[in-house]
């Protein structure tokens, strides 16, 4: 064991405890107040009105591996896709999911059969709302763009991992005359999305959807968690560039 | 009474294993380590896996829309003859045969290509947009940076002007300071959202595994 | 005996009270009431008339007044209880008869419908029986309410003609006559014989064209003010009665007394020139006497409940009335409201009475003259021939009111109210004074508990258990403005609902795509053009020092030793990474080294491939699969692969892509290759990373970087991952040696080497593409940036075009 392993698992440690802190703090106080993101204020808004006008909803949880550090923003969007999945159940066209990996596929699959399962409507249910677009980032997207385009969709949610190819994807979806509301843990993909989408989720805000979904008041609390952890953070950096201006590290 | 013991077992599972692998990261104890690096193994097992199962889902998926004759049909079609025709040629000349590498160099390359093409004009459509669609001042100074990055980049008409171009111009400064300094304050947020969605997997809180 | 329980107040007191010693509530009910759950009803079961022991309504005597009959009309409708009364008085509107206000009217106490049997006497056929009927009956109330006679009323006894119905409880209790007959029902008999006829059929009350005597405006007038009255004495009392009986000789009908003592009004003339306001017991005995046989017996009087008052305060209805029961209800006290509602709802009962009126009998001479005891103002009430008691009465102050002036409004001359009276009565004066609340709280009058029919009490019960008239509301139904506007929004989505909607087909060609299409030629043109009419003149950049340093690390390797290979791109980016990696991949082999290609995606191991061959073309090379170079294919799992081929390179790849073309076999790179003397990756001269992703650099940085100890890393990637890289190069310790950034990168690159390759071929088109680039930028944005200005749009609210 190294100084770098102990810090690790003390941070670790102190996430999880914080976590656990607000957790119940949460239940108190039904979860406080969250500042305000506009892209998920408006999302609400946009599934009501795809359902009502019978459009398609359209969810795409990027191409990272599960197994990966890119893993954290595709679970996020499985996340979403099931809180959704319920909400759009009623409209005449099913939601679909698309992802560049395979097991993200899998997943997205089990989530949208739960919502159903839970909405005791497990006989629409078909396997196939959850698609493998593509393996490679680019046939990803070529092969999601086909949804946007001819699947009538008029809300697309990109959540997960994605690189500079959802470019494409958000481009697609403004001809189509479709809301976007994007959202990855890539730095190129953040700064193209600012340009390209109506709604993009920039920094750690792709983090937040399942809070702001309401998924459940853990979510919260870990949201709360990295805010408290941000601000150590930000301690840190700032004792420690002292420190260095001093001589003394 | 029938009895839905999946969802308890795999979670028990899920907790189990990231547990073991999260303290294997941080304590390297004999016991611990092993058991981290024959998940691990396990994992990227099951990775190739999981590749193989996307590649039967995206088959069942375009051969269902062949038979229903739904719209796009015709390129489900080619989509899965390009598939099978592939997997013949690999499968016959190996993955560095000629014909294999010709397909990959004629075929799968320059079609990407091509979209990357395709993306850089859809970046300066946006970037030419962004002010009429989001008109406030982070846009003005977004596309500002943008555009002496680009200047600084290339010599303007084969001149590379003092204060623009080189190590002290203007374009080290954005990218060697501003740049990295706000990647840096991104990334680290997005190491928090990380390490709290994998720590809700471990919990049990999240459970993408179950149905 | 037991203690008896105040209905009021619920405290204990001595059984042989009357009165409660806590809140001087009655504790025994008025013949006829009855306590029950606190509240006062009446006795049904105990019929008028039946407790006299005969039937009243044939029961003959002299004619009665209207108001009288009245009184008889309403003991023959029953006394109706408080709830229906209640309800009758507030339903809106409703039309009522005096005789269904009489059914459902206000409770009247037992001594007040007694009086309204003296005074409505129906001509009885046998005026003998009757009026033996009448004795027994009188005899039985009055043994029934022995002791709560008054003693002004038992002295009416002397006078009383047993044939007369009972009008009061007091007059029961005198009808202990010598041959048990009551004395004063006996003077009434003897002036009924005297040839007084029955009082008037019905008497008329101005305002009120029903012929229904049985006003119960008039009676309950009649009973407030009866029960306001103090109880006189008997000397008092006898008095007046005595004076009658001199009037009772006198031959006139009563009709026509009645007529000749009032100009539009009508007095029972056994009142008219009545004199003390109480007559004694003996005196209404003789009006019982007076009147005939048979006639209908009304309730029993009620015992009076205020307590006695001096001698000089006389009854209202018998001191100096006039023979005049005319009642003008709308002189009553306007500004009250519920005396308004109220005298309203009698008028309209009143006016709206169908039944017939009930022929009263002549009262006697002694009642001749005596105007009815309810009336207020205007009244008459003595005609032109004034009793002698009532000259004899003191003036008492009256309180200024409408009545000091002699002549009202209608021309009829005001008649004297005693003083006792005119302090009860509202006036007009002290309405200035009063809040509109205690005017009506005087104004009102009880309706429930022992105070029942008392004006100015505290209620006996809470305001919430009132049923006030509701104000009435329009049935039409309201809509408000906002709600009308939603209703016809619906209706118009109603009308569009069968209409089909033209779709709106999709534009082909639209400004999106025109603007685009002007990027693609703009972009095209450029590159084109630069590509194949120049572009090599222009300068390539100068080479920054991490690729120098780059430089210096390859250059650093041994010659043929082990350099690891990662090609993780994607093919989509091969045109970025080739023109940046193809001069760096030429002087490795140009040192001879031994690549060893790796990849984390699933199409690197063919582009490493692709990229061999492309160098061996470019750089005349004769790089060889096995020999030269080794390919170990993919290894997935993305970080967790990376990590797991940093700590077991063996396991994780132990075999590469390519056949052994001998053996037909997979080559085992670990035994058979230059590679068998390799045990970690520490063991290669250099890691050379080819990626365009950030997130690459960062996995290959953070995961096999700590165990490459001295082995260097260098990188090779896309612009856009410059920023996230130079940390790595720049911190402290150097976490990569050096990187090669994109086609400027390797442009410098191949500068800095001397050898030119596809970087250098495309500098001149990059330099001339990127600036056309940046002009669209300009100028498109410029283009946009108006209409922002003009209409700024929230964020994520583009307008569509």
């Amino acid at each position: 064991m190294n100084l770098s392993s102990i810090t690790g698992f003390g941070f670790v440690l102190i996430f999880f405890i914080l976590m656990l802190v607000f957790f119940v703090l949460s239940r108190k106080d039904g979860g406080g107040t969250l500042r305000d993101i506009g892209a998920f204020s408006r999302i609400s808004r946009a599934i009501g009105m795809a359902v009502e006008a019978g459009k398609r909803l359209h969810i795409s949880l990027g191409r990272g591996s599960i197994i990966g550090v890119q893993a954290a923003p595709a679970l996020v969007g499985l996340s979403v896709l099931e809180r959704i999945a319920r909400t759009a159940s009623m409209s005449d066209r099913p939601m679909i999911s698309t992802s560049g990996e395979g097991t993200l596929a899998i997943l997205s699959q089990g989530a949208m059969k739960s919502a159903y399962r839970n909405l005791n409507i497990l006989s629409q249910y078909d396997p196939n709302y959850g698609r493998l677009s593509g393996l490679t980032p680019f046939a990803y997207a070529c092969g999601t763009i086909p949804v946007i385009y001819d699947e009538e969709s008029s809300l697309n949610i990109l959540l997960g991992h994605f690189g500079s190819e959802i470019a494409l994807i958000a481009d697609a979806s403004e001809r189509s005359g479709g809301m976007t509301l994007a959202g990855s843990d890539s730095l190129p993909a953040q700064a193209i999305l600012y340009a390209a989408a109506h709604e993009p989720l920039i920094g750690e805000e792709v983090y937040a959807a399942s809070a702001y979904v309401q998924a459940g008041l853990m979510h919260t609390a870990s949201l709360r968690a990295q805010d408290a952890l941000r601000w150590l953070f930000v301690a840190v950096l700032f004792l420690g560039a002292l420190l260095k201006l001093a001589g003394i590290v | 009474m029938k009895l839905n013991l999946r969802a308890p077992i795999s979670s028990s599972i899920a907790i189990a294993v990231g547990f073991l692998v999260l303290l294997g990261y941080f304590f390297d104890f004999g016991l611990l380590t092993a058991l981290r690096r024959v998940f691990l193994q396990w994992a990227v097992i099951l990775a190739a896996i999981a590749m193989m199962v996307g590649v039967a889902n995206l088959f069942a998926v375009h051969w269902t829309k062949i038979k229903t004759w739904q719209a796009g049909s015709g390129y489900s079609l080619i989509l899965l003859l390009s598939l099978l025709i592939t997997l013949m040629v690999v499968g016959f000349f190996g993955p560095t045969g000629s014909w294999t590498l010709w397909l990959f160099n004629y075929i799968e390359v320059p079609i990407e290509s091509s979209l990357m093409a395709i993306l850089a004009i859809a970046l300066a459509y946006a970037s030419a947009r962004l002010l009429r669609r989001r008109m406030n001042p982070f846009s003005a100074i977004f596309l500002f940076t943008a555009l002496i990055v680009l200047l600084a980049t290339v010599p303007i008409l084969g001149i590379e002007l003092p204060g623009l171009h080189g190590p002290d111009g203007i374009r080290s400064l954005i990218t060697g300071i501003f740049t990295v300094a706000g990647a840096r304050g991104i990334l680290l947020g997005i190491v928090l959202g990380t390490v709290a969605t994998a720590l809700r997997i471990i919990m049990g809180i999240d459970r993408p595994y179950s149905e | 005996m037991e203690d008896v329980r105040c209905p009021m107040c619920g405290k204990p007191n001595p059984p042989d009270e009357e009165v409660c010693q806590f809140c001087q509530a009655r504790l025994r009910p008025i013949e006829g009431f009855a306590f029950s759950d606190g509240d006062l009803y009446f006795d049904s079961s105990k019929e008028p008339g039946k407790e006299l022991g005969r039937d009243v309504n044939t029961s003959t005597g002299p004619e009665l007044p209207d108001w009288l009959k009245s009184f008889r009309q309403e003991d023959d409708a029953g006394i109706p209880s408080e709830e229906e009364s209640l309800e009758a008085s507030i339903q809106p509107g409703q039309e009522s008869s005096q005789e269904e206000i009489f059914s459902e009217g206000v409770e009247l106490p037992a001594w007040l419908h007694n009086l309204g049997e003296e005074a409505i006497i129906e001509e009885s056929e046998i005026p003998g029986e009757e009026s033996d009927n009448a004795l027994q009956g009188v005899e039985e109330l009055e043994s029934s309410l022995e002791g709560s006679i008054p003693d002004w009323l038992s002295n009416m006894r002397h006078v009383e003609d047993p044939s007369a119905p009972d009008e009061s409880l007091s007059t029961k209790q005198s009808l202990a006559g010598t041959d048990g007959e009551p004395e004063w029902l006996r003077g009434m008999r003897d002036s009924q014989e005297d040839g007084i006829t029955a009082p008037p059929d019905e008497v008329k009350i101005p305002g009120i064209e029903s012929d229904d005597s049985g006003d119960i405006f008039t009676q309950s007038e009649e009973e407030k003010e009866l029960s306001g009255l103090p109880v006189g004495t008997p000397e008092g009392i006898t008095d007046w009665l005595r004076q009658l009986e001199e009037v009772e000789g006198k031959t006139e009908k009563p009709e026509e007394a009645v007529a000749d003592r009032s100009d539009d009004s009508e007095v029972p003339g056994w009142l008219m020139g009545a004199g003390d306001e109480f007559a004694e017991p003996e005196e209404i005995s003789e009006l019982e006497e007076a009147a005939s046989p048979g006639e209908e017996i009304q309730e029993p009087k009620p015992e009076p409940i205020i307590p006695p008052q001096e001698e000089e305060i006389v009854p209202a209805w018998l001191s100096g009335l006039e023979a005049s029961t005319e009642l003008i209800l709308e002189e009553r006290a306007p500004e009250v409201t519920g005396e308004e509602e109220f005298s309203s709802l009698l008028e309209e009962k009143s006016l709206e009475s169908e039944t017939p009126p009930v022929k009263a009998e002549p009262l006697p001479d002694y009642f001749q003259g005596s105007v009815a005891p309810f009336t207020e103002e205007e009244l008459e009430l003595l005609g032109e021939e004034m009793p002698a008691w009532v000259e004899n009465l003191p003036v008492s102050e009256t309180v200024a009111g409408p009545l000091e002036e002699k002549i009202g409004e209608d021309g009829i001359e005001r008649g004297e109210l005693p003083g006792w009276l005119e302090a009860i009565r509202p006036s007009e004066t002290e309405e200035a004074t009063t809040s509109i609340s205690m005017v009506e709280e005087n104004a009102r009058v009880e309706s429930a508990g022992p105070l029942v029919g008392l004006r100015g009490v505290l209620p006996a019960e809470p305001e919430i258990s009132r049923i006030n008239k509701t104000s009435g509301y329009s049935v039409k139904l309201q809509i408000p403005e906002k709600q009308q506007a939603r209703i016809t929004a619906l209706q118009e989505l109603m009308k569009t609902e069968g209409k089909p909607k033209l779709v709106q087909d999709r534009l082909v060609i639209s400004s999106q795509h025109i603007l685009r299409i002007l990027i693609f030629v703009g972009l095209s043109l450029t590159i084109i053009w630069t590509s194949f009419f120049g572009g090599e003149n222009i300068l390539l950049p100068a080479f920054p020092v991490e690729v120098f340093d780059a430089s210096q690390a390859v250059n650093g390797i041994p010659s043929g030793a082990p350099v690891l290979l990662a090609v993780d791109y994607e093919p989509g980016f091969s045109a970025e990474m080739e023109a940046a990696s193809t001069t760096v991949i030429d002087h490795l082999m140009l040192k001879g080294a031994y690549l060893t290609i790796v990849s984390t995606t699933p199409t690197g191991p063919a582009l490493g491939e692709r990229l061999v061959n492309l160098v061996n073309r470019r750089g005349n090379h004769y790089y060889q699969d096995s020999n030269q170079y080794i390919n170990l294919g993919y290894i997935p799992g993305g970080l967790t692969g990376l990590l797991a081929f940093a700590e077991m390179p063996q396991r994780i790849t132990p075999s590469s892509l390519t056949i052994d073309k001998n053996t037909g076999k997979q080559i085992r790179v670990w035994q058979d290759t230059q590679l068998k003397n390799l045990t970690r990756l520490a063991d290669f001269s250099l890691v050379l990373v080819l990626t365009e992703s950030p997130d690459t650099v960062r996995s290959w940085v953070e995961q096999v970087q700590p165990v490459l100890r001295q082995t260097p890393i260098v990188m090779v990637t896309s612009a856009q991952a410059e920023p996230l890289i130079r940390p790595y190069y720049e911190g402290r310790p150097q976490q990569i040696k050096g990187f090669v950034a994109g086609v400027a990168g390797g442009a410098s690159y191949e500068k800095l080497t001397m050898r030119l390759g596809p970087a250098a071929k495309q500098w001149g088109a990059f330099s001339n593409g990127l600036l056309v680039a940046i002009l669209i930028i300009l100028v498109g944005g410029a283009i946009n940036a108006i209409p922002g200005f003009i209409h700024p749009t929230k964020r994520g609210g583009e307008a569509k075009s």
